[in-house]
């Protein structure tokens, strides 16, 4: 599968300037080259491996721990009003 | 004061030869002194620094202190610091104060160690030479014109530098190991789970992993032996005793086997080759046994990392939307907008590249194709370390193909870039513990040896580096302009 520059900055939601164009272009080309060399290793019948852990992933009960932590998380927030993070209108 | 290893400041500190405000302030006035050569600093917090010896000299004087207490550490910029500027390299938390600690940083602490500052880094941990830090290169204090090595790169130069006795630094294709290499110092990657990754920004959630920069590995093992444990609030974190790191560091290597991986050292000649050996040589004098084996999928390491890192990274990147924290692009014209344009402004061109890649690999028609093709492999390369490991009790190799390049060497030049961490990453995708020491040097550049070894034995790891150490002096040296 080739490489839609444009598709894959939309999905990553990043914006591309034409210097970004020259610049990332050719360069994920070659990685892409890179990694395809995987498609000749024969991994029949073995298992994907997500992460190394040893034995699966512990859950914990499903209970409130945290208290509210609104005010001192949002100290730190481009725009906020009434406790809400502020974006530009997505509903006319 | 600086040429001290931590063990004999805590000794100093603990019989009152010094007091940790007279400690703390020497090791600022050398970074004053020195820092502007190197840019391995994005923040530095003096008066938390000195507020934190204060208390430690009281707990001191009550004798309440720990063998840490009092002792000065310098975090990487990874690590979120409360109410303390926390910005991972990146323009994207320029402008971010962590409303919390993260744990390792609550550790060290608790343990009255004393915090200099934030350490300069590859943008978003991703890099191998601290050049694409969106505050400018670290230097090597071995040579100015190159490179510290990446991504721990500030934290490596300081710590050779003797600005800080101990660094806290992070690995997950093997940056701390390769920095260290290239800065002539001892860095160490625990295993995956052993230290907590709560509050440590992610990168690559399956291979991130918190660790430690020192002179050596006796320092660092006193400094594990407080961070290292389980966390509740780390989902990954591994509920697995930890022992006295600092008791077993002497135990006799008589008997240990030391496995030799024929793919890390076919085709690699020349003087790094031949420290390496002597470095094995020098473990053999020891009655270490040396055993030739084979890791026959360990090529595929850097292919592997290249798919999976990259995609762990587009998602966890993705919370960098301008929308609660960090970088917001200037009057947004629609949400769309804000999050490209913020996210384009935010991230350097490494990250934006990995971001595009992971984001490749994981789309509709590539998804079987790449992703899941290299968690295949990967499970054949962890499949090969632990068949290694029947036979062997440690894994010896050369840290890294060389030693440190010169700016601006391999910057244009990606592949290249990545292939120096040819001998660290397969460590990350197995979850391994691996240390670097130095073993030398080619033309007055440091040579990193590395030793690997099995899940969470640590122990072995920091012992058979101690033990090496204490036959050699590589890691004793400073570098001629710091000294």
């Amino acid at each position: 599968m080739s490489f839609d520059l444009d598709k894959i900055a939309h999905l990553s939601r990043i914006a591309l300037s034409p210097e970004d164009r020259l610049a990332l272009g050719p360069k994920l080309d070659t990685i892409v080259t890179m990694i395809d060399q995987l498609q000749a290793v024969n991994t029949d019948g073995i298992e994907a491996m997500v992460n190394p852990m040893v034995g699966p992933q512990r859950m914990r009960p499903d209970q409130v721990t945290e208290h509210d932590s609104h005010s001192q998380y949002q100290a730190v927030a481009p725009q906020v009003a009434a406790g809400l993070y502020l974006v530009p209108k997505v509903i006319d | 004061m600086h040429t001290k290893t931590l063990r004999e400041l805590s000794l100093e500190l603990s019989q009152r030869r010094i007091s940790s405000v007279e400690l703390t302030t020497a090791y600022l006035n050398r970074i004053e002194r020195f820092e502007p050569q190197l840019n391995s600093f994005i923040t530095l917090t003096p008066e938390h620094a000195l507020a934190a010896a204060a208390a430690a000299d009281a707990s001191i004087q009550a004798g309440t202190a720990g063998p840490l207490t009092g002792i000065p550490i310098v975090q990487k910029d990874i690590f979120c610091t409360k109410d303390i500027k926390t910005s991972c390299g990146s323009k994207m938390l320029d402008n971010f104060i962590s409303p919390y600690d993260a744990t390792v940083v609550q550790q060290c602490h608790q343990a009255g160690m004393v915090m200099l500052g934030k350490t300069n880094m590859d943008e978003f941990a991703m890099g191998s030479s601290n050049e694409t830090s969106y505050y400018g290169a670290t230097t090597n204090p071995w040579d100015l014109t190159r490179v510290p090595g990446g991504s721990s790169g500030g934290s490596a130069a300081a710590v050779a530098a003797r600005l800080a006795p101990i660094a806290t630094a992070t690995d997950t294709g093997g940056s701390i190991r390769q920095p260290a290499s290239f800065c002539g110092v001892t860095g160490f990657k625990p295993s995956y789970g052993r230290v907590s990754r709560w509050g440590m920004i992610a990168f690559s959630s399956s291979m991130d992993q918190a660790g430690l920069i020192a002179p050596c590995a006796e320092d660092i093992a006193m400094v594990m032996n407080t961070i290292a444990g389980f966390d509740l609030r780390d989902s990954t974190s591994a509920n697995i005793a930890v022992p006295d790191y600092t008791a077993l560091l002497n135990q006799d290597i008589r008997g240990r086997r030391i496995g030799l991986p024929k793919e890390f050292f076919a085709g690699l000649e020349g003087t790094v080759a031949d420290l390496v050996m002597q470095g094995a040589k020098a473990l053999e004098s020891l009655g270490a046994q040396l055993v030739d084996i084979s890791l026959p999928h360990v090529h595929l390491s850097v292919p592997v990392y290249y798919v999976i890192a990259p995609a762990e990274c587009s998602a966890n990147l993705s919370r960098f939307d301008g929308v609660r924290f960090g970088h917001r692009c200037d009057a947004p014209k629609d949400l769309l907008d804000l999050y490209q344009r913020s996210r384009a402004e935010g991230f350097g061109a490494e990250v934006k590249r990995r971001i595009m890649v992971g984001t490749y690999v994981l789309s509709a028609g590539c998804y079987e194709d790449y992703y899941v093709k290299a968690q295949r492999v990967r499970r054949l390369i962890a499949h090969d370390f632990e068949q290694a490991f029947q036979a062997v009790d440690i894994i010896l190799s050369p840290t890294s193909p060389g030693t440190a390049f010169k700016l601006g060497e391999k910057a244009a030049d990606p592949i290249s870039m990545y292939l120096s961490d040819i001998y660290t990453i397969a460590t990350n995708l197995a979850g391994l513990p691996g240390i670097s020491v130095p073993a030398g040097q080619v033309n007055g550049l440091p040579v990193g040896l590395q030793l690997t070894g099995k899940h969470f034995d640590e122990a072995s790891v920091l012992n058979i580096a101690h033990r090496y150490q204490s036959i050699t002096n590589w890691h004793t040296a400073i570098p001629e302009n710091f000294a």
